[in-house]
């Protein structure tokens, strides 16, 4: 997945809380179909988003203390971060096209402030 | 279509796991295939190849591995220490309750499987809950081979 950086729990901080703009974690488990079936979607999506916001990646069996922390019950969770904020959470495989235009509307939003959800 | 994995929200620590395996002999494996490329397959033969006695559960089967395979839980003569699932996540809560029925020490739910409402029923009824964990890795990384 060229597009979408594979992250861990030493760098989650400063390439998802501290990073400009927003960002967009796939949290994952390598034996889950879904998870399987929505990687090349999210590929796609994140060269269409380029330069609008950053796709990153977490296995949550190596990162256990993110998924205990961000409430991950089921995977894929895809959420969308900001200003080390939750914007948006997904559970299960999303719908692209909502994704999408969510990501467009942020974009055209400029930087707002985040809404926690958590 | 499935469109999520569940994950446990517990599960046994490294020191329980390591407990149970040291403490176990016969493992009923729910769900075994005899076909050997099969990830059932491999891992009842490791299990078989470090001195665990084995149960095949199959309905399709009648002997695997050398061992007659038996139709459901209720219907395994003996006492049985872990019952490994290899299995999708409905099947889990039946099994649940057959491995509680028959006093069995703990449920096992292979890696990639979870259901933790299944798993609250059998550590209520006194059981010990693995989930999303291979029986085989856990081994080999609390006891080598």
């Amino acid at each position: 997945m060229k597009n979408i950086i594979e992250l861990n729990e030493r760098n989650f901080e400063q390439e998802v809380l501290k990073a400009n703009g927003t960002v967009v974690v796939d949290f994952y488990a390598p034996w889950c179909g879904p998870c399987k079936m929505l990687a090349p979607l999210l590929d796609k999506l994140a060269g269409e988003c380029a330069g609008r916001a950053r796709f990153v990646k977490l296995n949550v069996d190596e990162a256990p203390h993110l998924a205990m922390r961000y409430e991950i019950t089921g995977v894929p969770t895809v959420m969308l971060f900001r200003g080390g904020l939750i914007l948006d959470t997904f559970v299960g495989l999303p719908n692209p096209r909502a994704l999408k235009a969510r990501l467009d509307e942020l974009a055209d939003a400029g930087t707002p402030a985040a809404v926690p959800t958590h | 279509m499935k469109t999520a994995c569940e994950l446990p929200l517990t599960n046994a620590t490294p020191d329980e796991i390591r407990q149970l395996l040291a403490t176990s002999r016969t493992v009923a494996v729910i769900g075994l295939s005899d076909k050997p490329e099969r990830d059932s397959f491999r891992v009842a033969r490791y299990l078989k190849e470090h001195g665990f006695r084995i149960i095949p559960v199959n309905p399709n089967l009648a002997e695997v591995l050398g061992d007659r395979a038996y139709a459901s839980l209720p219907d395994v003569p003996g006492p049985v220490d872990i019952v490994d699932i290899f299995r999708k996540p409905d099947a889990v809560p039946g099994i649940v309750e057959d491995a509680i029925a028959i006093g069995a020490k703990a449920v096992w739910m292979q890696e990639g499987l979870a259901h933790n409402a299944a798993a609250d029923r059998a550590r209520a009824a006194g059981l010990q809950v693995v989930m999303s964990k291979c029986i085989m890795k856990e081994h080999r990384n609390a006891f080598g081979g």
